[in-house]
Parts: structure tokens; sequence; C-alpha cells
């Protein structure tokens, strides 16, 4: 492959179709996994990666290839368009359970019997690497990432004094990098 | 507020939880701030990291097509195409205008995507295509040797259309090529066919309709412009059922 991603963005900023398929084939189901994490829903899922694309398409020069992968820059708009869809569902005002601590699935309205299957799937693998964490790591990490809550929110929930939230999160973070890995690892054999 | 608190609103920022102007001035804070720059830019790196991680879910059936379908038919495409122009006037569809409108069983709108020759479609598609039951369709004129071949796919889901066309070169600027299904003379818009440079083309296109629809005629029309919900130019290749 000779094209890089950079090349690539810039035929999509000068309306090439074909670049943008292109693009799109390639992200189209990590996006919609990402988003469907997050929501627990096909529906919204399809939503916020059309979102992301017409952003994409519409939008052009958002991105800068020196600040960053471009897949970065993708998975993060994905995120910003599932939080937006995620308030406009007001499925975002969020009491902290912990019956649902790892679980996004529980609280949001799963479609189909398909959608409930993969949740499955999705929080088994999850749930391995989550299993090394701390109880408080786990729920910083659902809290701060997959419920995108606010810095007040994750404070109250976990009894702790705003200033630290911070920097638990990116000690919950840098475990939770490392476990995936080991289960994603665990995973291939 | 102070430096300190500033960067104590990163969170909020990221999580996208801040007022207007909070966010606003949070920006113009992360505009002279090292360390939040630093910070935001190691949790999206980071998250990245770990969504490459997640285990992945299957799009829905038809996914690309409608999100692609939407993103493009949002802007009149730009046509750098060498187009010639048709040689010959074919006869037109006589519709019955009124009662269309109100006898829509389908929610059509929005559902069409242009293929022009990506090979994961086509995979799709030429499976449907290799079967039996799809349909040659044939030229309206005989000074037209454009081929296509139609197939219906039923599923639970309702139908989809598929169409496959070669040869197709003959388009004035602005025009496009319509795919029509029809039933009993009224005409139901089933894609918009944008062919690539060697005239290659496909339509995947998904009637959102759960009742199934015994269809008349497929037929394929030069159109002034890509949005008509009815046909008004020439049928260019037709076929029935």
């Amino acid at each position: 492959m000779t094209q890089t991603e950079a090349e690539l963005y810039e035929q999509i900023q000068s309306g090439d179709r074909n670049a943008l398929e292109s693009l799109y084939m390639k992200y189209e189901k990590l996006l919609f996994s990402y988003a469907f994490k997050m929501t627990s829903n096909r529906e919204m899922s399809e939503e916020i990666v059309q979102d992301v694309f017409m952003k994409v398409w519409h939008k052009k020069g958002g991105y800068d290839p020196s600040k960053g992968k471009l897949s970065t820059w993708l998975i993060t708009m994905t995120r910003n368009a599932t939080i937006d869809v995620l308030r406009r569902q007001k499925i975002q005002t969020y009491e902290y359970d912990e019956r649902d601590d790892v679980d996004p699935a529980q609280n949001a309205q799963s479609s189909s019997v398909e959608a409930a299957v993969e949740a499955g799937e999705d929080k088994a693998m999850i749930q391995s690497a989550m299993d090394g964490l701390s109880r408080e790591q786990q729920r910083i990490i659902n809290l701060f990432y997959f419920r995108a809550c606010s810095h007040s929110q994750i404070a109250k929930s976990l009894d702790l004094p705003l200033g630290t939230v911070k920097s638990r999160i990116r000690l919950a973070l840098t475990h939770l990098k490392k476990n995936i890995e080991t289960v994603k690892k665990g995973g291939d054999n | 507020m102070n430096h300190k608190e500033a960067c104590d609103l990163l969170i909020d920022y990221y999580n996208d939880q801040l007022e207007p102007e909070e966010k606003e001035a949070f920006r113009q804070h992360l505009k002279t701030c090292d360390s939040c720059q630093e910070e935001l830019a190691e949790w999206e790196a980071l998250n990245a990291e770990l969504i490459e991680a997640i285990p992945l879910v299957d799009p829905p059936e038809g996914m690309k097509n409608r999100v692609l379908g939407n993103v493009f038919s949002e802007e009149t495409p730009q046509s750098d195409q060498k187009v010639q122009p048709m040689k010959k006037k074919q006869r037109s569809f006589r519709v019955p205008f009124m009662a269309v409108a109100a006898a829509l069983l389908l929610s059509v709108i929005g559902n069409v995507y242009m293929l022009a020759g990506r090979e994961e479609t086509r995979d799709l598609a030429q499976v449907l295509l290799e079967e039996e039951s799809a349909i040659s369709l044939s030229p309206a004129s005989e000074t037209l040797d454009m081929d296509a071949k139609v197939a219906m796919h039923e599923s639970e889901e309702g139908q989809t259309l598929v169409l496959e066309a070669t040869n197709f070169t003959n388009l004035n600027e602005d025009e496009v090529y319509q795919v029509w299904l029809l039933r009993e003379g009224e005409p139901y818009r089933a894609g918009t066919l944008v062919p690539n440079e060697e005239g290659q083309g496909y339509v995947v296109f998904n009637l959102d309709e759960e009742t199934e629809i015994d269809w008349d005629m497929v037929a394929i029309t030069v159109e002034p412009s890509p949005h008509n919900q009815l046909p008004e130019g020439d049928i260019v290749m037709s076929a029935e059922f």
C-alpha cells in the first residue's frame, strides 16, 4: 500500500468519492462498533457513523496530519457525535448504579436479539480486561470513557475529591490498555 | 478563573459537558496551555488505541449504501466526466401523476447509493446478479449499446434492487440515470445510477417496506435532476419482470 492516509484525506478534500468510500470501508466497522459500545443501539450507531462521514465529506479541512493519526481523529469525531446523539436521546442523564458497571447495554434500549448477543460478546472481552483492574478503576473507565460523564459526576459517583479525578483516570486507562492487549493476545490462540 | 482551575475543565471539555461559553473560554485556554494540549492528545490517542481493541460488531446490512448515499446526496454531484449528448429522442413515461404520492407505499428517499465499481459491494451484488432470476434490460433504441442487469432480493428487511450497468456513457451535464420500479403503471424511484469513467455502475437500493410488491417493470431513464421523485426524462432501458 503506497497511499498514506494523509494522501487519502487530501483526495477526499478535493471531492473524490472513491477516496471517501475507501476511507469508509476501512473504518466502518470500527466506528460502528465504537458507537455501538457507547449506545448499545444499532440505529443510533449508524446515525453516528453517518454524522462522522458527513463531516469528513462536507466540512473538509478539519484534519491536521501534523497533530496525529487520521484514525485518532475519526475516533474522536465518532466519540463527539456519540455524546451528541446520547444527549439528544436524553440517555445521558445518568445516575451511577453499580449494576451497570461495565455494561452500557443495560441502560440503553437494545433493539434486537442480535444486538444483545453482540453486546454480550463485547461485554465478555472487555469484562475480561477489566478483571485485572481495581473496582474503582473499572468504574472510572466506564464513567469517563463509555458514559462520557462530567468531572463532578465522576467524583461524586466514586466519592473522590475533584482534584484527584484526572490522575485516577490516567492511571486506570493505562492499566486497561495493558490488560486489553493481554486479552487480545489470548483471544488469538 | 486561574490557570489551574481552567486546566481542571479538561475532563468536561473532553466529554462535552461545558456550556457553550465555557467551552469557548476553554478553547482559548487550550491554545496556550501545553499541559492541557498534551493531556488531551494523550487521552485521544489512548482512546483510539483502546477502541481499536474493542470487539468488532458487524454493521447492519446495507449501512454503507445508506450512509454514503446520504452523504453524497447532500450536494449536487460535481460531474467531471466527459459527456456526450443523447443521440436520439426516446419515448417518455406517461405517468398518472396524481395519486402517486398518496399511493407511495415505500419510503425510498435517501436509501440509495451509487456504486462506481468498488470491490466489496460488487461481490455482494454479483452474487445476486448471477442468480438465474436476474433480468437483462433491453435498450429503448437500437442505437444504444448499453447493457444492464437487475435482480431483486427479498429478505425480512424488505426488497433490495441490485442493478449492474455497463456502457452507460451518454449523459449531458447535470443529467443523471435514474432507476424506477413500476407497478400498474406507477413509478417508484429506485436509485440513481452514477457510472464510472468506463460507463460502469451499480445501484443497490433498499425498499425498506416489509410488504412484498410484485413489480411489473424496471426502467432506467435520463433525468434532469437526481432528486426527481417522478420520471420526467426518456427511458433508455427497460424490462418486464
